[in-house]
């Protein structure tokens, strides 16, 4: 039996609720579960027991919509939701009723890339080596003033 | 790999030694203790304290070497010495030190003079500490006797002889006895004579008895002439008279007695003699005459043997104490203390070290905020405050299932994150410490255990059930590879685990724990573990060290294989079945093994690469490396006793204001007496820093002590709770207590009130199956039997009266009453951890919930005046079965709710239980609650009458401290366990309202002051708006409505002057504030000029 393999995205505004988009890339012009039709594709998915940097290649077709969001991405730190959901197709070619999503990432975007035929993205929920740190602070002079001298 | 622990070996001895130094900077373990204080280096780490302790077994807490940002110490060397630190506990809210848990050097801070200290959270407290630095010498005392005047024994008189007459100023000879002719005034005509004689009249007077002047008319002796007199003292007049009398000669003469003593020697005296409008004939003459009488000032030379001596010199050192900061989101601990004469000057610089019973306030996994021990707690805090990772990226349940197995497990972190390191790898290498996987999977951060879980959240001794199983079907073609473990990696080896031991009472010290199989290792080789920076339970070090060293010798194999994308769900840690079938030499060969997933991988093509570790099980199944650890999972932890009056186990502080004051704001309390004569303390449950204290408060039951400290700690008065009211909203608590103690404490004056529980009435009784007391329904019935069976409660008649009389049951009305009550099954340990029980009519209770004496807490707040609701607080001790020797029935878990009953004759109450905001069951009230499968029971059939004539009833244990059960054989619960010490709250400063800045002017101009004198009082006056455009008038407004408030005022850049319940009046003319201040209180020196500092509290 074949198996067709979709990839759903949803991209959401850092507070998870508000979507800003929904792409799906299996059914040219056909709006499933509310994700339009957009031409991407999408890479591999990994679990890994180190808590290591994790990420995922979403290339997508130009569009002048697309590289909108694409740009208001990392300034507003939206959120890509990736769902990989496998089915059996139809012979007409219209969704199944039944879709089950066998794989999901979630990540901010981290890098985006142009060229004259497509927009790569990379997104992935990294803890920054510089940033994240343990414990996060530091002395400052303005929060603990001139230190004394002994 | 699964060898996920990195060893610190004898053969990464680099690796070692880091580790070592970063534990000298964290002070984790500190051998010396006469150290000298260190400050603090702008740059570094601010360290964060992450621990809880826990008295029942005597686990957790830290030792802070905290780095000092303010230093004062002022060394005497005849006098006694003292010291302030400011000092830099941590990052984040912590909960307030005890003054018993801090240490100077080697020295208790309490064995110290005056000593003090105050835990401050977004600042630092200043008020009552000096943070200069100063050095007094003890100068040389004085030898002999100093020259010095004294008054003369006899008396003189001036003059003794009259005198020549004439005009102008005279110099009297300074002899004689009779009086001197001042001035004969001669005129060549009749007229008006005007006149001002002025007589100098020494300056080795000491003091002036008598003077006398006589004005006559010298042609017409005996007619007197008009004059005064006024005498003045170093231009001062002292004295004025005018007055006429006849001389005894005929004269004119003034006399009066002087008395007057002049200060020192070397005084100016000067009389004038005015005379006032002569009236005199062509020719006459008038004749001014006085005499005086006094002693002189004699000097006495200094004694032969006579040194001066040298005196004390104040020097300010020249040392920096350290100045400003915002402290913005620290914890700071203010401490000071002083030392005898003669102790050694380095003994004021010594490092202040205090024990962190309780560490930074989290929002805990398991619900509610406070201080944890759970590592995934202080893990979520981490990546929470690292920002990059969003909730959405964080696998919450997978983080609140860590915590309950690390809770239940004893498992726990008390340490200092003070060296910087990446979050990731951080939180990566720790949690194989805590038997845990910091897993990434599909973006989201998750923690898992490293070994399957049962059902209680313990690590499972049962047979391993997979999650999938893969065989030859689904194994891609060609994909299958195995790898085998070296020989050096399966050789034995003894693993030192290090932890960290200590106590309240003594610094910590490194241990190390050596940890192999029977007989195996004996001589090395050593691998090296160190958890001292977080382990304080040795019995968590042998869990640790079982784990690696059976991970070690029964891991035998890898396995990576290609599957379908069937598998993309699989996450690691996760165990899977790995058949493999294969033909060796024409014979069919299978291998089924168990695997743990390390990674999964989606190629190019889709498939997804598995690769995981073996996970050896015995032949039933179950897990060889849980079995080896079971010993020491299943050992019980260490249990100390609690001790009833536990140092400051509750304490903060307030502001105290006026009785007459009915509404009181936040961080203020009052004393008052009501009508029946009766004392009571009310407490806003808002403290100073505006953090909501009230279910901290209303856990202080009667017969709880009280105590109340003052003056920086050096005073103490106690008071045992007689009664305990709530306000309705929660916005007070009012404690009945025997003395009136308001003419102790001064409005404003800081209190640290210190709660301490009562010694619990349950260590009295315990109970097992088959044996309670019972009877609370009637006290001449009493059931002994079948009580907490598994089945049913206490039998009693029906003939008795349903319900619950505990009046009959509890002869002493006055005395709390515990009673272990309302049974409720339940078949899974956690349910009840978000749940809510609410007890309805009776006003003074509280609850608490045991399993087996180790439980959790349901505190009561008062939701109406005839309800209270009990939240279950949870997280402070794993749910744990009570075990077969007391539920031989069946295996549920029995809870019960153990009531505080304040008083005998008060309502009997209602007893519902809402699990997840759905009520499941209340009592009284006969409902028989059947709760779904797998699903809380909450039982209240001990109302109902049944069909058997009897009554079943839950409510079956009681006792007073006047009258305890009879002591059981074998204790199933434990109230000191029960009775767990009350958290510590922060203690707090007052809080600053509001400051205002004025220049030197005339105090109407805008931003200007001035000052008056008022004897006795010194009048402040200050613009309606200050020298920054400030509004004076709102604040002061709002101020003068509340009498007590806190003013300080400085000047000239003087130290703040503080003064309370002040004069303060508006002049609405004059456009300014009057703060009217008792001159005895401005300090001495104090200069009115400059700019005028303003503070109110």
């Amino acid at each position: 039996m074949t198996k067709g393999i979709a990839a759903f995205l949803t991209i959401r505004q850092s507070d998870f609720s508000t979507v800003v988009a929904r792409y799906q890339s299996y059914w040219p012009g056909i709006t499933v579960s509310g994700h339009v039709f957009k031409p991407f594709s999408v890479g591999a998915i990994t679990s890994n027991v180190s808590g290591g940097q994790q990420s995922l290649d979403i290339e997508f077709g130009l569009q002048p919509a697309l590289e909108q969001v694409v740009e208001n991405s990392a300034t507003n730190g939206y959120i890509y939701d990736c769902e990989l959901k496998e089915f059996t197709p139809t012979a007409t070619g219209v969704p199944p009723a039944t879709i089950t999503t066998f794989a999901q990432f979630v990540g901010n975007l981290l890098t985006a890339t142009k060229t004259d035929r497509i927009l790569a993205v990379q997104i992935g929920s990294n803890l920054d080596p510089v940033k994240a740190q343990a414990p996060p602070r530091k002395f400052t002079t303005t929060l603990v003033g001139d230190p004394p001298q002994l | 790999m699964t060898i996920y622990i990195s060893p610190q070996s004898a053969s990464s001895p680099i690796t070692t030694n880091l580790r070592k130094d970063e534990l000298a900077a964290l002070q984790a373990v500190d051998d010396n203790a006469t150290s000298r204080q260190r400050a603090i280096q702008t740059g570094n780490s601010i360290p964060l304290v992450f621990c809880s302790y826990m008295p029942e077994n005597a686990i957790g807490g830290v030792w802070l070497a905290p780095p000092a940002v303010r230093i004062g110490a002022q060394y005497k060397e005849s006098d006694i010495s003292n010291f302030s630190y400011g000092l830099v506990l941590g990052d984040g809210e912590m909960p307030s030190i005890a003054l018993a848990d801090i240490q100077q050097g080697a020295s208790a801070l309490t064995s110290l003079l005056s000593p003090s200290a105050v835990t401050t959270y977004n600042g630092l407290a200043v008020s009552g500490f000096d943070y200069t630095l100063t050095y007094e010498t003890a100068g040389s005392p004085q030898v002999g006797t100093p020259g010095r005047y004294q008054l003369s024994a006899a008396a003189y008189f001036r003059p003794d002889t009259y005198d020549s007459l004439y005009y102008g100023i005279y110099n009297p000879p300074y002899e004689g006895n009779l009086f001197t002719n001042l001035a004969t005034i001669s005129s060549g005509s009749a007229g008006v004579v005007n006149g001002e004689y002025r007589i100098i009249l020494g300056t080795d007077i000491g003091k002036i008895f008598y003077f006398e002047i006589i004005a006559e008319d010298l042609n017409n002796p005996g007619v007197p002439a008009a004059a005064s007199i006024r005498f003045e003292i170093n231009q001062a007049v002292v004295q004025s008279l005018s007055i006429s009398d006849p001389a005894p000669s005929g004269a004119y003469k003034l006399a009066t007695n002087i008395n007057q003593d002049l200060p020192t020697s070397g005084s100016s005296v000067a009389a004038y003699i005015d005379v006032l409008g002569y009236e005199q004939a062509t020719g006459s003459q008038l004749r001014i005459a006085f005499r005086y009488n006094y002693v002189k000032w004699i000097y006495i030379p200094a004694s032969a043997d006579y040194l001066p001596g040298e005196p004390a010199v104040s020097t300010n050192l020249p040392l920096f104490p350290g100045s400003g900061g915002t402290f913005e989101g620290l914890t700071t601990l203010a401490v000071k203390g002083g030392y005898v004469a003669g102790v050694e000057n380095s003994n004021l610089y010594q490092q202040v070290r205090c024990f962190v019973r309780s560490g930074i306030v989290v929002n805990k996994l398991l619900g509610g905020s406070g201080s944890s021990n759970l590592f995934p707690d202080l893990s979520y805090y981490l990546l929470q405050k690292a920002g990059v990772a969003a909730n959405a990226f964080i696998d919450l349940p997978s983080f609140q299932l860590a915590a309950e197995f690390n809770q239940n497990s004893l498992l726990t972190f008390n340490g200092v994150l003070a060296n910087s390191a990446n979050l990731r790898d951080y939180l990566a290498s720790v949690a194989p410490y805590y038997l845990l996987r910091f897993v990434q999977a599909g973006g989201k951060y998750m923690m898992l255990p490293v070994l399957p879980l049962n059902a209680d959240k313990l690590v499972s001794a049962d047979p391993v059930v997979p999650v999938a199983t893969f065989n030859n079907e689904n194994i891609v073609v060609g994909s299958y590879q195995k790898e085998y473990a070296s020989t050096e990696q399966l050789r034995p080896f003894c693993a030192v685990m290090t932890w960290r031991e200590q106590s309240a009472a003594s610094f910590p010290v490194s241990r190390a724990l050596e940890v192999r199989f029977d007989g195996t290792a004996l001589d090395g080789p050593y691998e090296q573990y160190d958890m001292e920076e977080f382990c304080t339970d040795v019995r968590h070090a042998e869990i640790i060290g079982r784990y690696i060293i059976s991970s070690r010798k029964n891991i035998k194999h890898y396995v990576t294989f290609k599957t379908t994308s069937a598998s993309a769900s699989l996450l690691p840690s996760q165990i899977i079945e790995v058949t493999w079938s294969y033909e060796a030499q024409g014979v069919q060969q299978q291998t089924t093994d168990f695997y743990q997933i390390d990674n999964v991988v989606e190629d190019q093509l889709g498939n997804y690469q598995i690769e995981a570790t073996h996970f050896p099980t015995d032949v039933s199944g179950r897990s060889i490396i849980s079995a080896d650890m079971q010993p020491a999972l299943t050992s019980p932890p260490p249990e100390t006793e609690v001790p009833g009056d536990g140092p400051s186990a509750f304490a903060w502080s307030y502001t105290p204001t006026a009785a007459d004051v009915t509404a009181l704001l936040g961080g203020e309390f009052k004393f008052f007496v009501d009508a029946s004569n009766l004392y009571y303390v009310e407490i806003n449950s808002v403290d100073s820093i505006g953090v909501d204290r009230y279910s901290d408060l209303s856990a202080i039951a009667v017969n709880d002590t009280i105590r109340f400290s003052y003056n920086g700690g050096g005073n103490e008065i106690s008071q045992t709770v007689s009664s305990v009211q709530f306000d309705v909203s929660g916005a007070w608590v009012r404690f009945g207590i025997p003395d009136n103690l308001f003419s102790v404490f001064a409005d404003g004056q800081y209190v640290t009130i210190t709660s301490v529980s009562s010694a619990p009435l349950g260590t009295r009784f315990s109970f097992e199956n088959g044996e309670a007391q019972l009877g609370v329904q009637d006290n001449t019935t009493r059931s002994i039997t079948r009580a907490f069976d598994g089945a049913y409660s206490a039998v009693t008649p029906a003939t008795q009266e349903v319900g619950l009389l505990f009046t009959n049951a509890f002869p002493y009305h006055d005395k709390p009453y515990y009673m272990w009550s309302t049974r409720f099954y339940y078949n899974s340990p956690s349910i009840l951890s978000t749940g809510t029980l609410t007890i309805a009519g009776q006003r003074e209770t509280f609850a608490r919930v045991s399993t087996n004496g180790i439980g959790w807490q349901l505190r009561g707040v008062r939701v109406s005046s005839s309800e209270m609701s009990f939240r279950v607080v949870a997280g402070e001790i794993a749910i744990d079965l009570i075990g077969t020797a007391t539920v031989p029935v069946q295996s549920w878990v029995h809870a019960y709710v153990q009531v505080y009953w304040l008083n005998g004759t008060d309502n009997i109450p209602t007893i519902s239980l809402w699990i997840d905001g759905s009520l499941v069951g209340t009592s009284p009230g006969g409902i028989t609650y059947n709760p779904p499968t797998n699903k809380k029971d909450f039982q209240t059939r001990g109302f109902t009458k049944t069909s058997d004539a009897s009554t079943f009833y839950d409510y079956c244990l009681a006792a007073t401290d006047d009258a305890p059960l009879v002591p059981m054989s074998q204790a199933t619960v434990d109230p000191i366990v029960i009775e767990k010490d009350l958290a510590i709250i922060a203690q707090v400063q007052p809080r600053l309202i509001d400051s205002f800045r004025f220049t030197k002017g005339n105090g109407s101009t805008s931003g200007t002051w001035d000052a008056q004198s008022a004897a006795p009082s010194l009048n402040y006056n200050i613009s309606f708006t200050d020298a920054d455009a400030k509004d004076v008038d709102t604040a002061f407004n709002a101020y003068v409505a509340v009498p007590g408030k806190i003013v300080k005022i400085s000047s000239n850049g003087d130290p703040f002057a503080t003064y309370q319940s002040l004069s303060i009046t508006r002049n609405p003319f004059g456009q300014y504030w009057t703060i009217t201040v008792p001159q005895a209180d401005v300090p001495p020196g104090t200069v009115l000029s400059g700019e005028l500092l303003v503070e109110i509290y």
